[in-house]
């Protein structure tokens, strides 16, 4: 796989990939591929992968076993374990997820504001839609009310960030409601449209959060070809 | 390694950093944000023995909600790993040790020897305890400098680092181990955290332990300062606690969602109050209530009603065989059903015992994960209170859930006589996705008459289900 996006000169852009529907392996090792060329290239930018999974569960390399509750087995929905933050949560169709596979800032140095920086994009995104979420205080995600919407699980190696964000368009929520999600019990967790009480057009809002993503990371988007 | 020793340990690393002598190659926890404090080590990349060169992943960190690799940043032989897999360590402790190939490895020795001991393997968290040091260090840990900072000369106290950042329990007269959100939580609740047992990884304090603690004031303990409920502001700027969040959202989510509808009984609790007080009197079943002997007979007549027993799940009915009741209780802010379960297959008194320690754990934040979970019916009972009756929402997924008033003396019509009987009015809210109002009524009226007739509540669990 060449780095047809390392152009002599080219300023550093987030080029983004529209995949639709992806099992949670193959995502995965095409991630595992992005950081791998992004670290060897030592290019500065970013990919932006924007799709959704089938049913899956995933839990951070730190997360509690005990927080699955057994729902696994229970609803026969694959585990992940993977190199990102956090508890246990949830993916699935409906639910918009992006992996922005980017060269950080600062070597690195600021995960904290890389974090806030995809906190921020989230926000954006709702507040977009007429949704007026927040960050309570203390927490990484993003809420409206008093449930949660989106949430945000990163891991970084050699300076580039993957793994990433997931946003509840109109996925079903009952799939956390038979976990622990990101380590809170009986965590409250609701969709965008549940929030604006009507359909929304999944295409709109991805092209929405890929937008804002890439203000919150001041990388230009890139359509890959 | 004895305590002795330990102590000696920390004081030649103390004065060998004073003097700015240069330790065998010491990898120290990186501060990866301006608010990070400290990090969990969640893998060992490398193991002892190994070589790396520099930019070599060593070790997966997590902060926050990221997981960091980082990387070695001199050349050599990985000599000990000092926090296990699973423990955490400060900003700036050291967490592994490289052997220079060169001069950094034949000044080692006096540096490891004199140092803590460390497991040269990183031991599983749960066998591995704090290395005797931890005990003699005052516990304050300096906050370290990045490592990329660290060839200047940095007043960092290797020993009591190290002793901090193993993963056993945290050092006895040192600071707990704390993640930083829950240090956060814990200062914007006031909370003491020595006052708190940690469930995170090797006894850490995480963020659940302290909302357990926000969600459940300490009653007993008069040292312990008052816990202001906890304040979290919304974006309308609205003071609202975490769990009274969670219950407007879910039962938000109830009301709307679940078609309930309602059935509503009165029940003669005459005989059932008789046994009570006998049961009393004779301190017999201590401790038992009516609401007990009417978990039992839900207990008994649920699995005559199976349609009754069942979860909504993915747009569909899930029934199950184990009687699994949430116990709906009260707490100063809130509520909380901690789940009663396969009460079918426990005693009246084995009932009594185990919804006294359900509530007990719920009351103090103490319960387990799955204390909370797999009910599908829940007791929601205010007959404390001078209040008639209760038409109560469902706690999704749950199929329905009973309002339980309190016992009246009222006249009732028997055979013609008017007498004075207890009576009890019962609610059951129902899911009408899950049932129709017949085996509703049929599992009301089932539920009723055992209530009704309690001495049969008392055979023990087998003999009662044939």
């Amino acid at each position: 796989m060449h780095l047809d996006h390392a152009a002599v000169g080219q300023a550093p852009r987030l080029r983004v990939r529209r995949l639709g529907r992806v099992g949670y392996a193959a995502a995965l090792a095409l991630q595992e591929r992005l950081v791998e060329e992004r670290v060897a290239s030592q290019e500065a930018g970013g990919d932006l992968l924007l799709l959704e999974h089938d049913p899956v569960y995933t839990m951070g390399r730190g997360a509690d076993e005990a927080d699955l509750m057994g729902a696994p087995a229970r609803l026969g929905v694959p585990v992940f374990r993977i190199s990102r933050g956090g508890g246990v949560t949830f993916h699935g169709p409906g639910q918009i997820v992006a992996y922005p596979i980017v060269r950080m800032a600062g070597g690195g140095r600021d995960v904290y504001g890389h974090i806030r920086r995809l906190e921020a994009a989230l926000l954006d995104t709702c507040l977009g839609l007429g949704v007026v979420a927040s960050v309570p205080e203390g927490e990484t995600g993003v809420w409206v009310g008093a449930a949660k919407v989106g949430s945000i699980g990163i891991g970084v190696r050699r300076s580039v960030s993957f793994h990433g964000v997931s946003l509840n368009v109109n996925n079903r929520i009952d799939y956390f409601e038979q976990i622990v999600t990101c380590r809170v019990p009986g965590m409250p967790v609701t969709t965008l449209e549940r929030a604006v009480g009507g359909p929304l057009d999944r295409s709109d809002v991805e092209g929405r959060l890929a937008a804002a993503l890439a203000r919150a990371l001041e990388l230009p988007l890139e359509e890959a070809r | 390694m004895d305590v002795r020793r330990s102590r000696l340990a920390a004081r030649s690393c103390n004065l060998l950093d004073e003097w700015g002598t240069n330790m065998a190659n010491e990898v120290r926890m990186p501060k990866l944000s301006d608010n990070m404090e400290e990090g969990i080590v969640i893998r060992w990349i490398v193991s002892p023995g190994q070589s790396v060169s520099i930019g070599d992943a060593i070790a997966e960190i997590e902060t926050d909600k990221a997981n960091v690799e980082i990387e070695a940043e001199e050349s050599g032989v990985v000599e000990e790993l000092v926090v296990p897999e699973g423990g955490s360590a400060p900003v700036g402790a050291v967490i592994a040790r490289l052997g220079g190939s060169g001069s950094a490895a034949a000044e080692a020795p006096d540096t490891k020897s004199a140092e803590a001991p460390a497991p040269t393997e990183a031991p599983a968290p749960t066998e591995a305890a704090a290395p005797p040091a931890a005990t003699d260090e005052s516990g304050k840990v300096q906050e370290g400098v990045p490592s990329k900072e660290r060839r200047a000369p940095a007043p960092s106290p290797p020993a009591s680092a190290s002793a901090h950042a193993s993963s056993g329990r945290p050092p006895a007269s040192g600071q707990p181990l704390v993640s930083p959100v829950a240090r956060q939580l814990a200062e914007s609740h006031g909370i003491d955290l020595k006052t708190l047992s940690g469930s995170g990884p090797g006894g850490r304090i995480v963020k659940r332990d302290v909302e357990a603690a926000v969600q459940s004031p300490p009653s007993t303990d008069a040292e312990i300062p008052a816990v202001e409920v906890a304040k979290v502001p919304t974006s309308q700027g609205e003071p609202m606690s975490r769990m009274r969040r969670t219950i407007a959202a879910r039962m938000e989510e109830a009301k709307r969602s679940i078609p309930h509808f309602y059935l509503r009984t009165e029940v003669d609790v005459g005989e059932a109050m008789r046994l009570y007080e006998s049961a009393r009197a004779e301190d017999l079943l201590p401790g038992l209530t009516v609401t007990h002997l009417l978990l039992r007979a839900i207990a008994i007549a649920m699995p005559r009603h199976p349609q009754m027993n069942a979860l909504w799940v993915d747009d569909t009915v899930q029934q199950i065989d184990d009687v699994n009741i949430g116990i709906v209780v009260a707490l100063d802010d809130g509520l909380l059903v901690p789940v009663l379960k396969r009460a079918q297959s426990l005693t009246v008194a084995q009932l009594v015992a185990e919804t006294r320690g359900l509530i007990d754990r719920s009351r103090r934040g103490k319960f387990r994960s799955d204390d909370l979970v797999g009910g599908t019916i829940s007791v929601s009972n205010i007959g404390m209170l001078d209040v008639d009756e209760l038409t109560p929402i469902i706690n999704a997924p749950q199929a329905s859930i009973f309002g339980v008033g309190s016992v009246r003396d009222r006249p009732v019509v028997r055979d013609g006589v008017i007498t004075a009987s207890k009576l009890m009015t019962l609610s059951l809210a129902c899911d009408h996705r899950i049932v129709n109002g017949v085996e509703a009524g049929r599992f009301l009226e089932d539920v009723k008459h055992r209530l009704e007739k309690p001495l049969a509540l008392l055979v023990d669990a087998g003999g009662a289900e044939e």
